[in-house]
């Protein structure tokens, strides 16, 4: 009897759901423009707090007139690297904007309690894709891919998992603003002791909606 | 009588001044008793065993650059105190307020519906009688605050702090155990906070006025 009583009590007061210190506040703040740095308004900005089991929008916000938001919400408990909450950042997109969403955020990640908030967004008619495409034709292996060049950079993880091997973490797809030349940087493992060898390409992209580059190795 | 009459002079003497002693010493005895017991019923006077409770509505009125009155709008709350002694018509209350603010802006406070401001104080008051049912009681107190931020089914964080007051109260006493009261307050609260720096005022401190109606029950 004394251990179901115990059981009940327990299950009473066991509070659920994602815990919050209401002492300590979290600011997310900054201007969304567009590509010629023109504010963009009313666009909508959401910062969600979740775990394994729940999931919170803590704030949410339209841009103004001069493409600035401002939200303010009670931090998390334990959002970092030893627990599962996470914090996350939503700009909604629509049939003309592109959305963006940065996600995977702990409480480190806010300077002096604040995150600012400076994005561009792109039209969706200005974002085509832009594919690695690996061609082994040897034992050498592809271990790095990466471009430098306007990408959309429609969702960022603050903190991916790096995996051991050196080549399982390569993109090979890109979104990418059409008219404007990227430069491709990518590195080769010779496999026989020798020094890796990195190369740069310079690539136009233009208005097709698909473009691609491969690589032979 | 015959005996009486042959005691000679002086012994007769000695027996009046004695009776006049023996008097003297009880009328000085009986004085002191009064005395004391005066200043007992005195002291009686000063400290008084006297229970009452109040319960009241309140209506608080935030104002300045703060959460409490930029992102939110006070709803009636409720409070009461308790009293069991009177010394020289000084009272010491212990009692709780209890007001739920509607939050109005989210983007300042969080998509949370409401902010619920405890209060548990302390309060020293002193009572002027203008009339026979008519007191003005100007008080002091301190308190501890914690506002929880939460929704209906979910909690968002509490937030903890003190809070110094300030006011009086107006009785008009109705009959031997009902008396009506109104009151007016000065509240400043300070809040526990860790944010931006230009942030802490707005987030940890508040300043409000409290009205209040209530019973009171001698």
């Amino acid at each position: 009897m004394k251990k179901i009583t115990l059981l009940l009590l327990l299950i009473l007061t066991y509070s659920c759901g994602i815990q919050y210190d209401g002492e300590k506040r979290l600011i997310v703040e900054g201007q969304i423009t567009d590509r010629d740095e023109k504010p963009l308004s009313g666009r909508i900005v959401e910062v969600i707090v979740s775990d394994y089991d729940e999931t919170d929008v803590i704030s949410n916000s339209y841009t103004d007139a001069n493409g600035n938001v401002l939200m303010i919400f009670p931090a998390p408990q334990n959002a970092d690297y030893f627990s599962n909450t996470r914090i996350s950042i939503r700009i909604a997109g629509d049939e003309i904007w592109q959305g963006k969403y940065l996600y995977n955020m702990w409480e480190s990640d806010f300077t002096s309690y604040k995150y600012k908030l400076n994005t561009t967004l792109y039209k969706k008619e200005d974002i085509v894709q832009f594919n690695v495409i690996p061609n082994r034709v040897s034992n050498k292996d592809l271990v790095d891919v990466r471009i430098e060049g306007i990408q959309s950079n429609e969702s960022i993880d603050f903190h991916p998992i790096v995996n051991d091997v050196l080549y399982a973490n390569i993109q090979q797809e890109f979104k990418v603003i059409k008219n404007q030349q990227l430069v491709l940087h990518y590195t080769i493992l010779n496999n026989d002791n020798t020094a890796p060898t990195s190369y740069n390409e310079t690539i136009n992209i233009g208005n097709d909606p698909i473009n691609q580059y491969t690589i032979t190795y | 009588m015959t005996q009486l009459t042959n005691i000679p002079l002086p012994i007769k003497l000695m027996k009046k001044y004695i009776l006049i002693l023996v008097l003297l010493a009880v009328n000085t005895a009986f004085c002191q008793d009064t005395e004391s017991k005066e200043k007992e019923q005195k002291a009686k006077k000063d400290f008084r065993f006297e229970p009452s409770g109040r319960i009241k509505m309140i209506y608080p009125i935030q104002f300045g650059h703060h959460s409490l009155s930029k992102a939110h709008d006070a709803n009636i709350g409720f409070g009461w105190s308790l009293s069991f002694f009177n010394y020289k018509n000084f009272r010491f209350s212990p009692g709780f307020d209890w007001v739920q603010y509607k939050v109005t802006d989210h983007e300042l406070v969080g998509n949370f519906s409401a902010s619920v401001y405890n209060s548990f104080h302390g309060t020293v008051s002193y009572e002027i009688p203008v009339t026979e049912s008519f007191s003005v009681l100007p008080d002091l107190g301190l308190g501890y605050v914690m506002v929880n931020q939460k929704t209906s089914n979910h909690k968002f964080g509490t937030q903890e702090g003190n809070e110094i007051r300030a006011g009086f109260t107006a009785d008009y006493k109705t009959n031997k155990f009902l008396t009506l009261f109104i009151s007016a307050r000065f509240i400043h609260t300070n809040l526990n906070m860790e944010t931006d720096p230009a942030y802490i005022d707005f987030y940890g401190k508040a300043n409000q006025i409290q009205l209040a109606l209530g019973l009171k029950f001698n």
